[in-house]
């Protein structure tokens, strides 16, 4: 029989940093073991699936054993599918979830009573989207172009090709434009799941980012998009297809402007979480 | 009985949902002990205890435990624990994970969270279905899961929703023993309940809520003189209530008679059930026509239903 007293931990530092990561646990299972991320698998493997459907169909003709074409290809599936699609609707996906979730099953009481600050249960919840979102979307993009690339390769050209020519540190730099998108992405729908239940205001921002290309370019610098693309290595042909970026912005900008934008949009999220009540729908 | 120093302390606690009352002017001091807090459904009781427990904040009034605000203090609950009403689980979850993945939060480390949720999911019952999922259980089972979830980090201040719906009888007993060890250890416990002798099997201090007010506070027996003293209004709506009026007027029970012209009359008494008794006796001896027949004041009407409806369980 348990003993009768109120156990308090010792470490209030150590007992802190356990008790978040039991948080991120604990959202990591919430938000893993959901059918939605039967669709988040999907859209991760969408690259993947791209691919493979351009080799079946090119395949008397296969344009994958030219690592230049091979190339192309990819940056096209990550610029057109990978950013705007795949990272996008995942951080659809899980951000809509990180607050959506606990209040749409009613279980959000189960998280207000425990005793840790609502801002580090929010921040909980966001680390386990992170890692759950930016896992999918990198090693999505990483499974399209391995794909897409060692099969029709021998083991010494693409060991030269990653380590010789940079694309390792190309598909780093990629994942890390990706990351950011997620972060970006997610940061708006945790902040518009807070308030809104629709999809309209996720529709809105998708035509917004995905309208980069049609937009006057003094409108560019308020898209994510711009920034993303602004980031990700020279894709050559094509970011001159889509006239998209005019003139880039820099390195230091996009670093600074992408996490510091995230950020606002977090602490909206926190703030309408610190300050919401436990009701679903019931009087009493 | 409760006793000791003030536990919970509301003060004038108001809170509306837009137009709709939840809980008017409340103020009550609860101490160590048992509290049931007993009223009909829609009462209040629920918006109460989601007030106490800081899951909602009152539109006007305060509310303490041990001396401390409730809303948006998270310290607060290491010495509060909540079972409420609500029946949503992580049903992905089993048993033994739901509840060590909670008590990880208070900053313990998994193997203890495991084996202190192992412990309490025995002693609540569900020890041999401790690692099934939450889907799979009764309604029984996740009432007990709730109740271990409350207790596991052995709160000083307790509060329980309805915490015996969909117990058998055995476990509705198990769960009030459990309860009674843990109120003897100089803990606050508030337990709702619409049943009454459900909260007088385990404590004889009661809060009783109608309407969103606190209607009666102490013990069951004052409470129920208190009813018992209390006049109730019965409007009558038939085809001769001057008739009807003077023959009422003739029986023990009634107070007063009041005709209120042609077709209906309100009448005071302090004891409705045998009013209501001989009342279907007058009618069939006398050939009354009656249409209507019901509680005048809404606010009784909702005690009286709820007192009579004890009777049934």
């Amino acid at each position: 029989m348990p003993p009768m007293a109120t156990p308090t931990p010792n470490n209030r530092t150590a007992s802190a940093l356990l008790a978040f990561w039991g948080a991120v646990r604990l959202s990591l299972a919430r938000l893993g073991r959901t059918t939605s991320m039967l669709a988040v698998i999907f859209m991760a493997l969408l690259p993947l699936l791209i691919v493979v459907l351009i080799a079946a169909a090119t395949w008397h003709e296969p344009i994958f054993h030219q690592p230049a074409a091979a190339q192309r290809v990819y940056q096209t599936i990550l610029r057109l599918v990978g950013l705007h699609f795949v990272a996008f609707f995942i951080a659809y996906i899980l951000g809509q979830a990180v607050v959506r979730q606990d209040l749409e099953d009613e279980t959000l009481h189960y998280l207000f009573l425990q005793p840790m600050p609502r801002w580090l249960l929010f921040a909980a919840r966001f680390v386990a989207f992170f890692l759950l979102a930016g896992a999918a979307v990198v090693l999505g993009m990483w499974l399209c172009w391995l794909a897409a690339t060692v099969p029709w390769m021998r083991p010494a050209d693409l060991f030269d090709l990653l380590r010789e020519q940079g694309r390792l540190a190309g598909l780093l730099r990629e994942a890390g434009v990706l990351l950011l998108a997620v972060l970006f992405y997610g940061a708006a729908m945790i902040a518009v799941g807070s308030f809104f239940r629709s999809p309209f205001f996720a529709g809105l921002l998708l035509g917004w980012e995905a309208g980069v290309y049609y937009l006057p370019r003094a409108l560019k610098y308020w898209t994510g998009s711009h920034y993303f693309h602004s980031l990700l290595p020279d894709g050559g042909a094509e970011r001159r297809l889509f006239e998209l970026i005019g003139e880039p912005a820099g390195v230091g900008l996009c670093l600074t402007l992408i996490p510091a934008a995230s950020m606002v949009l977090l602490a909206i999220g926190a703030a309408a979480f610190h300050l919401r009540e436990c009701q679903y729908g019931k009087t009493n | 009985m409760t006793h000791g120093p003030v536990t919970i302390e509301l003060r004038d606690v108001s809170r509306w949902y837009g137009e709709v009352l939840g809980v008017n002017r409340v103020t009550a001091d609860l101490r160590a002990g048992l509290t049931g807090l007993v009223g009909p459904n829609g009462s209040g009781k629920s918006t109460l205890m989601n007030l106490i427990c800081g899951l909602l904040r009152p539109g006007r009034g305060e509310i303490r435990i041990l001396g401390q605000p409730v809303w948006n203090n998270p310290e607060l609950r290491r010495v509060l624990g909540y079972c409420t009403q609500n029946d949503h689980f992580y049903e992905s979850f089993s048993g033994r994970e739901f509840v060590a993945s909670l008590l990880r939060l208070h900053g313990h480390g998994l193997d203890w969270a495991r084996r202190t949720a192992a412990d309490w999911l025995e002693r609540v019952g569900l020890g041999p279905h401790m690692d099934r999922r939450l889907r799979t259980y009764s309604k029984g089972m996740r009432q007990r899961a709730k109740i271990a979830l409350a207790l596991a980090h052995q709160p000083r201040v307790l509060v329980l929703d309805e915490p015996f719906n969909g117990l058998d009888p055995v476990g509705r007993r198990e769960m009030m023993q459990l309860l009674q060890e843990f109120a003897a250890e100089q803990r606050t416990i508030v337990l709702s309940s619409h049943i009454l002798h459900e909260i007088e099997q385990m404590t004889d201090n009661i809060l009783m809520m109608s309407n969103g007010y606190v209607v009666a506070e102490g013990e069951v027996g004052q409470v129920r003189d208190l009813l018992t003293d209390h006049p109730f209004q019965v409007f009558i709506r038939c085809d001769d209530p001057r008739r009807l009026g003077a023959l009422l007027l003739r029986e023990p029970g009634v107070l007063s008679v009041q005709v209120e012209g042609e077709r209906s009359l309100t009448l005071a008494t302090r004891a409705p059930d045998a009013f209501y008794l001989r009342l279907n006796e007058l009618i069939l001896d006398h050939g009354i026509d009656v249409d209507i027949v019901t509680l005048a004041d809404e606010n009784v009407q909702s005690i009286y239903r709820y007192l009579a409806g004890r009777e049934h369980h």
